[in-house]
């Protein structure tokens, strides 16, 4: 990548640093962009500016406490993280929950993949330039459900609701009130948003037809997620590698078509109203009985290794555990989602326009705490 | 510590500086003015008296753009759920000036790689041309500071004059987001400016004149029924001259972060920013000069034509609240490829409309047109709008969506 190249037309090209310090890079992300006037030649994304080293972090610190870190990867969906690294120790330690806790956990991290579908699409609509009135409507419902987390575990963005071997707290009293007060107000505010969003000729002009990913080369690229299902492949380990009770739930995997921003767009939105589908079931159904099994708070799981994985809201988030038989885990890896997609970012944007940079980007919904760990 | 006392010193050298660049603005009105006063118009302002009614406009202008700021928070805030700043103030009127102390307050920052004179400079010419502005806007029939005979002329002429301190302040800070906002602000203020004229045009027709007060005096319908077409192409490309959304191209804070403006703090943003505001505010006056109908005399007059024009500026602030933005490509497409063509359609249909009455009621070309004459006009154009409204989504290309979303469909499809 290099300012002095010239363009076929005998012009220089610009280098334009996008980040780390940018309004819409969603927290500190940096993108050397090569410019030809307006038009896109190259991108490069460079990231590390959000690095703490939760892998080595969680080496010096015992299973139980290293809950606490996933709650800060991608910060806007603590709940799947905390679930997709219990999901890794459970296999380790041969441990099951109880039957209320799966669907306990079940309901906290669909309520918590709508908190963070309603993030994603509000920072794209932002990023579009809607002055965040779309942002500040989306919050609205986010501050709902985190009122519902506060209500079950005291904590709004850090839960470490998820335990080995169950979940920290049952549902207090009243909870179900308020779920269903909740489900009842979304179902409309949905369609308020698709009434706002989908029908306006801008975003339509701007999301239509731009940067297409096709489904083969979004498996090549290791895509997952909302992103991935946007470009037609039908992939959901929800349905094809079913954890917890997502098989005994009814539910729909909503498909794209041409994998353009567009698709990106409509596909989270649907996922938001099959969440509220799979609620309704888990609160239907939801069993009596204990919400936890009685562990060891420092757990010596056997000598061996393990890898659990769920689909989080940006995509398929997976923990490989490795364990030395003492109380912290020998070596932790982390698949995560943000990273791996963002594969795909530089192929979207070269050839389009500087102001699609950002909405390529805002709608592949990435999140720097999980893209540097 | 002595940096310190040269930075603060330099604040206020650059306040001065300000005003006393500003003064030959005002000498310019002056001198335009002179001769309508010497030809015995209706202005009532001369000698000392021109300077202390100069004043009271600029004070009352600075007040007023300084409130605005205030209304448009409070308003936005509304749209978005918020509360918006109720602090300073009762209901927090007082906020604009406690953000205008602050701003004025501010250490002076010049970026080391920019061009200092010119980077000074470019606020004061962003502003100095919507301050003429007003030189010629009537705010009670015949109370003008220049009663020019080609007002409406001038305004369109002099703030045309903004783009070029947008290229400056864009050229002279050095940084690449200011470059890429000023050339986008160029492009875009130079394509608006063909269909707002044409548009403009039409309502000159009508009228039989380019003086402002002489267009107000000759609505016997306000003209936004005369000519609803040219109402919105305005509305439009006046949203897109003053870079409102959805036209904020040059100043893009998610794309290329304030675009022109980026490396300005302290005193001259404070200048770029009530510039907007002010802009906003004065062409919503010439807006609703133009369209929405007399101006009255006496006190009560003067607030029907604010009621007037904040209905046109709530019409901004509204866009701003609820619309995303389009594209570089997008927005000259717009200009060129659908506002053009629309004006010119309006401008052949107004002036063959014009012909027709004038032939029909044996109307000498030059005399207002009287009340059925406008009707007539009036018809033939509302007629043309709806006819528009309905045929421009047929047209392929231009409803392009529909057909797409119809193929795709909304509803969920496959998924095990």
């Amino acid at each position: 990548m290099n300012e002095s190249e010239k363009n076929s037309d005998g012009t220089e090209s610009v280098l334009l640093n996008l980040g780390p310090q940018h309004p819409s890079t969603h927290g500190v992300f940096r993108l050397r962009t090569l410019l030809d006037g307006e038009e896109v030649i190259d991108v490069e994304p460079i990231f590390g500016y959000l690095h703490r080293g939760s892998s080595k972090l969680a080496e010096e610190r015992s299973y139980t406490q290293v809950i606490t870190l996933t709650d800060r990867l991608d910060y806007l969906a603590g709940m799947s993280n905390n679930l997709a690294y219990i999901t890794a120790l459970e296999k380790l330690t041969e441990i099951s929950p109880p039957e209320r806790a799966r669907y306990l956990r079940v309901i906290m991290v669909e309520l918590m993949r709508i908190a963070s579908h309603l993030m994603g699409i509000g920072f794209l609509i932002n990023d579009l330039g809607a002055w965040i009135t779309p942002l500040m409507h989306m919050f609205r419902e986010r501050e709902k459900i985190l009122d519902l987390f506060e209500m079950v575990c005291g904590a709004r963005i850090t839960f470490s609701y998820m335990r080995l071997g169950g979940v920290s707290h049952d549902l207090p009293i009243g909870f179900e009130k308020s779920i269903n007060e909740f489900l009842d107000d979304f179902e409309n505010k949905i369609k308020e948003y698709e009434n706002l969003l989908l029908g306006n000729e801008i975003i339509l002009s701007r999301m239509v037809g731009v940067a297409p990913l096709t489904g083969e080369r979004a498996i090549n690229c290791s895509v997952t997620g909302p992103n991935l299902r946007a470009s037609g492949v039908d992939w959901d380990l929800r349905k094809k590698d079913p954890y917890e009770i997502y098989d005994q739930i009814d539910f729909e995997v909503p498909l794209g078509e041409k994998g353009d921003n567009w698709d990106r767009l409509v596909v989270r939105i649907e996922e938001m109203k099959q969440s509220v589908r799979i609620i309704r079931q888990c609160m239907y159904g939801l069993p009596q009985g204990p919400y936890r099994t009685d562990t060891d708070f420092f757990v010596r799981p056997p000598e061996g290794e393990a890898y659990g994985m769920v689909e989080a809201p940006k995509g398929e988030l997976g923990f490989y555990l490795v364990s030395d038989g003492t109380i912290a885990p020998y070596r932790m890896g982390i698949r995560s989602p943000s990273f791996i997609n963002l594969t795909v970012l530089r192929e979207l944007c070269v050839g389009w326009k500087l102001a699609d940079i950002i909405v390529n980007f805002g709608t592949l919904d990435i999140n720097v705490g999980e893209v540097d760990r | 510590m002595w940096a310190k006392w040269i930075a603060k010193m330099q604040t206020r050298l650059f306040n001065i500086a300000v005003l006393i660049l500003l003064t030959p603005v005002f000498l310019l009105v002056y001198i335009i003015k002179e001769p309508i006063v010497y030809y015995g118009s209706l202005n009532i302002l001369s000698g000392i008296n021109f300077f202390i009614g100069l004043f009271i406009l600029v004070n009352f202008l600075l007040v007023v753009t300084t409130m605005l700021t205030f209304v448009e928070r409070r308003l936005v805030a509304r749209m978005q759920n918020r509360i918006g700043p109720n602090r300073v103030g009762p209901f927090g009127i007082l906020q604009g000036f406690a953000d205008l102390i602050k701003l004025i307050t501010k250490e002076d920052l010049v970026p080391t790689l920019a061009n200092r004179t010119v980077f000074s400079l470019a606020p004061i010419l962003i502003m100095a041309p919507v301050l003429l502005m007003f030189a010629v806007i009537p705010i009670l029939p015949g109370f003008t500071i220049a009663d020019l005979d080609i007002g409406i002329f001038y305004v369109v002429a002099i703030t045309s004059l903004g783009s070029l301190g947008v290229f400056a302040a864009g050229w002279a800070s050095n940084s690449k987001y200011s470059l890429y906002g000023a050339v986008r602000g160029v492009a875009q203020l130079v394509s608006y400016e063909v269909p707002l004229v044409l548009s403009i045009c039409t309502i000159v027709l009508l009228a039989g004149s380019l003086n402002l007060n002489q267009i107000t005096g000759a609505q016997e319908i306000p003209f936004i029924l005369v000519q609803p077409l040219a109402f919105v192409i305005v509305l439009f490309s006046v949203a897109a001259e003053l870079n409102r959304t959805p036209f904020d191209l040059n100043e893009a804070d998610s794309e290329i972060v304030a675009g022109f403006h980026t490396e300005y703090s302290g005193t001259k943003f404070a200048l770029i920013y009530g510039t907007e505001y002010l802009a906003a505010f004065g062409w919503s006056v010439v807006i609703a000069i133009l369209f929405l109908g007399r101006l009255e005399p006496g006190v009560g007059g003067f607030l029907i034509l604010m009621a007037k024009t904040s209905i046109i500026l709530f019409l901004f602030f509204w866009f701003r609240g609820t619309w995303p933005r389009v594209r570089i490509d997008q927005i000259l497409a717009i200009a060129w490829k659908i506002m053009f063509p629309l004006a010119t359609i309006n401008i052949i249909v107004t002036g063959g409309a014009i012909l027709l009455v004038q032939s029909l009621f044996n109307l000498k070309s030059g005399t207002p047109l009287g009340l059925q004459p406008l009707a007539i006009i009036a018809i033939i154009n509302i007629v043309l709008f709806v006819v528009l409204l309905l045929v421009l989504p047929l047209i392929k290309g231009l409803g392009r969506f529909d057909d797409e979303l119809k193929a795709r469909g909304l509803e969920i499809k496959g998924g095990n």
